[in-house]
């Protein structure tokens, strides 16, 4: 079969990969429909990842139940599927404060892409339990975005906001992340949110996109804004999420927070990168900055909004200038992505 | 009546001649004070490191007796002895709806009797409010009293920490001054299982192994940083909540190294106003730390009230224990000088 690995020099086009086997009875076989594309993927390709050399690269996957072991009980082939990412123990410390991605018994994060072959092939075997039935009027695109909905939920979670009639809500960034997380938020009934988005070009395609309460800005507008009202308690926001990752858009961002407030940091930063805090600050206004990753029990959760979201007609990717690739075009697929061109790419074996 | 107050330009001083606070609305009650206890934020308003206007009476940690009530009063009599919540905010704005009044614009700091506006409790009668009164029982001594306040904001700061499960989670607390020490004891108290505190001096370390705490690790800076890097390659080595009962930045930066995946590193401790911490950010996002800051008390107080008299009655709160010692007002300048000294953690003034 065809499949896309990571080698120490980049992604490569494996044409005579060997098709999967079962691994144990609770092995099931994926004919892969979507593969979808994702910013660690784009760090893995340029050598920032971590990754098992030669693994089958991909993450963000839906399918068709090809065939099953013998100890599956649910699955039959020719079910349409969506794949979870990654799975804790269930018993240990971290997985029973929804934190399975520091499990102790699997040891961190096993990734489906980066230390288990993942979804940028024509088949794929994975384990039963991280397999979820789709409904039929659920795109595979749609499903493939099940994986990264569930970290933005996750990132929703940790922001912790108090109350969905009153609290100001920002999120920093309107690439694929942060439009599917105002669109979660929207969805689900937070009243006040700002997104910022640097583009002017961006920010005509998110005012197509047509969300009810959400301010779209410039990093600019925003920034003098919060420069006209220093000193005035009441400006600012009490959530803020920040879906870029980006240096500057971060030390800008934490600047404004109100009281209570808190800073989530979803989109991956530098290596190199730290920020200095205000001790002091954070003390007196009682201000908090998060980190937040992915809860792999949070996939079943996202699978619910990604179907609720698609029944209501808010899952249109190709307004949000996405874009399908075959399996030989990747290269084109990531260059794409690379450079703006695109903000989401999908992989069709 | 006496106060104690503060001025840019004297600094700390006993004043003679102020006038005994009137009722001045139908719900005021004018409590004559029996014990003010003096915390580190007082010393470091008596050092001009902390702003409050001038002139104004310290003074936060209260006790004292029912006076005289406004015709409105109808939770007090007067005559009761009752412990007094300096918290207060405006009531109409998005923190008061959120239940954050320690964070009002207009309230929090601004409102808290004795740091900000409204003259404090060091003093032999304070002006207050009705709702900032509590009842407290008789066996309840005006002294143990004192340490409501402080409690109230330390459980601020235990709901700040969000600890996900009181038998598992590791909790380190940094630092055996009267925060830290308070601390610990309600957290034994509630049963958290695996206490560690942090306290540099060994005379210090010392008073708490003698108060025999089952649950507790008591270790000093150096041996806690010996661990850490001796487990630096170890994930699962750290701490799921610490809390800084320091105000040292030094203490902040270093401990914060000691978070383990999922852990929230949550600053009590009132540090200087140029205190940073330099966090590396991609470590943070990638194991999920969590920074919080923790301010005074959005009336946790009626909850303190209540521990203070269930760790008095089991025989928790026996003061001397804890390095706390009674002053006369007369005396204020030994119990600031004996606290900015260390010779105590907390001194107490008693107006009597």
């Amino acid at each position: 079969m065809k499949a896309v690995r990571v080698t120490s020099d980049g992604l490569h086009l494996d044409r005579n990969a060997q098709i999967p086997e079962f691994e144990h009875e609770h092995s099931v076989i994926i004919k892969v429909a979507v593969a979808g594309i994702c910013g660690t993927d784009i760090n893995i390709k340029n050598g920032k990842g971590r990754c098992k050399d030669g693994a089958i690269i991909g993450h963000e996957t839906s399918g068709i139940v090809h065939a099953v072991a013998s100890g599956v009980q649910i699955f039959k082939p020719g079910q349409r599927v969506a794949i979870k990412g990654t799975r804790g123990c269930g018993n240990c410390y971290f997985c029973s404060v929804r934190r399975s991605m520091y499990c102790k018994n699997r040891r961190g994060i096993i990734y489906y892409g980066t230390t288990r072959n993942g979804g940028m092939a024509e088949f794929m075997v994975v384990d039963d339990a991280d397999t979820y039935l789709i409904p039929d009027d659920l795109s595979f695109q749609g499903a493939s975005m099940t994986e990264p909905m569930s970290s933005l939920i996750r990132s929703a979670y940790i922001a912790s906001i108090e109350d969905k009639d009153n609290s100001k809500v920002l999120v920093i960034g309107g690439g694929i992340a942060g439009l599917n997380l105002v669109n979660y938020l929207d969805f689900i009934g937070v009243k006040h949110i700002t997104l910022t988005q640097r583009s002017e070009n961006r920010r005509k395609l998110i005012a197509n996109l047509k969300f009810k309460n959400v301010t779209v800005l410039s990093d600019t507008e925003l920034h003098s804004d919060y420069l006209q009202n220093i000193g005035d308690q009441h400006w600012g926001f009490d959530n803020i999420i920040d879906c870029t990752g980006n240096s500057e858009a971060i030390e800008n961002g934490i600047k404004y927070l109100r009281p209570a407030g808190k800073f989530v940091m979803y989109g991956v930063p530098s290596k190199d990168f730290s920020i200095n805090i205000n001790a002091f600050d954070f003390m007196f206004r009682e201000k908090q900055i998060s980190g937040a990753l992915v809860q792999p029990n949070d996939f079943e959760d996202a699978l619910n909004v990604i179907i609720k979201l698609s029944r209501a007609g808010r899952l249109n990717f190709h307004n949000y200038g996405a874009k399908e690739y075959n399996l030989e075009d990747f290269e084109t697929a990531f260059s794409d992505l690379e450079s703006r061109k695109i903000i989401k790419a999908f992989i069709l074996p | 009546m006496k106060a104690i107050k503060y001025n840019k330009t004297r600094g700390l001083y006993i004043e003679h001649n102020v006038s005994i606070p009137k009722i001045i609305n139908p719900n005021n009650v004018i409590v004559k004070m029996l014990a003010a206890g003096i915390c580190g934020t007082d010393l470091s308003i008596s050092k001009g490191n902390f702003p409050v206007p001038d002139d104004s009476t310290l003074g936060h940690e209260l006790c004292g007796v029912v006076h005289k009530i406004g015709n409105k009063v109808k939770n007090v009599t007067v005559g009761q002895r009752v412990a007094i919540d300096p918290t207060k905010g405006c009531n109409s704005c998005y923190f008061c709806d959120t239940k954050i009044p320690n964070m009002c614009p207009k309230g929090g700091i601004i409102k808290y009797r004795g740091l900000g506006l409204p003259d404090g409790g060091m003093a032999q009668y304070i002006l207050t409010d009705d709702v900032d009164l509590h009842p407290i029982p008789d066996d309840l001594t005006s002294s143990q009293a004192v340490l409501i306040e402080p409690l109230s904001c330390l459980l601020n700061a235990w709901k700040i920490s969000n600890v996900a499960s009181k038998d598992h989670s590791k909790v380190l607390i940094l630092g055996g001054g009267i925060g830290g020490l308070h601390l610990l004891n309600y957290l034994d108290f509630i049963e958290v299982k695996n206490l560690t505190i942090c306290q540099r001096s060994e005379d210090r370390r010392k008073r708490i192994e003698k108060l025999g705490y089952k649950n507790v690790t008591v270790v000093s800076d150096v041996s806690l940083q010996e661990e850490y890097l001796k487990h630096s390659e170890d994930e699962l080595w750290g701490f799921d909540n610490i809390i800084d009962c320091t105000g040292n930045p030094d203490a902040i930066q270093t401990a914060y190294n000691y978070l383990r995946p999922g852990g929230r590193f949550v600053i009590y401790g009132c540090c200087p106003a140029n205190t940073f911490i330099k966090v590396p950010l991609q470590a943070l996002t990638f194991k999920e730390k969590h920074i919080s800051g923790s301010f005074l008390q959005p009336h946790t107080y009626g909850v303190a009230v209540e521990n203070i008299v269930k760790l008095a009655r089991s025989g928790r709160l026996e003061l001397s224990n804890y390095g706390v010692q009674e002053y006369s007002i007369d005396d204020y300048k030994s119990g600031f000088a004996d606290l900015n000294s260390r010779k105590i953690t907390k001194g107490i003034l008693l107006m009597d």
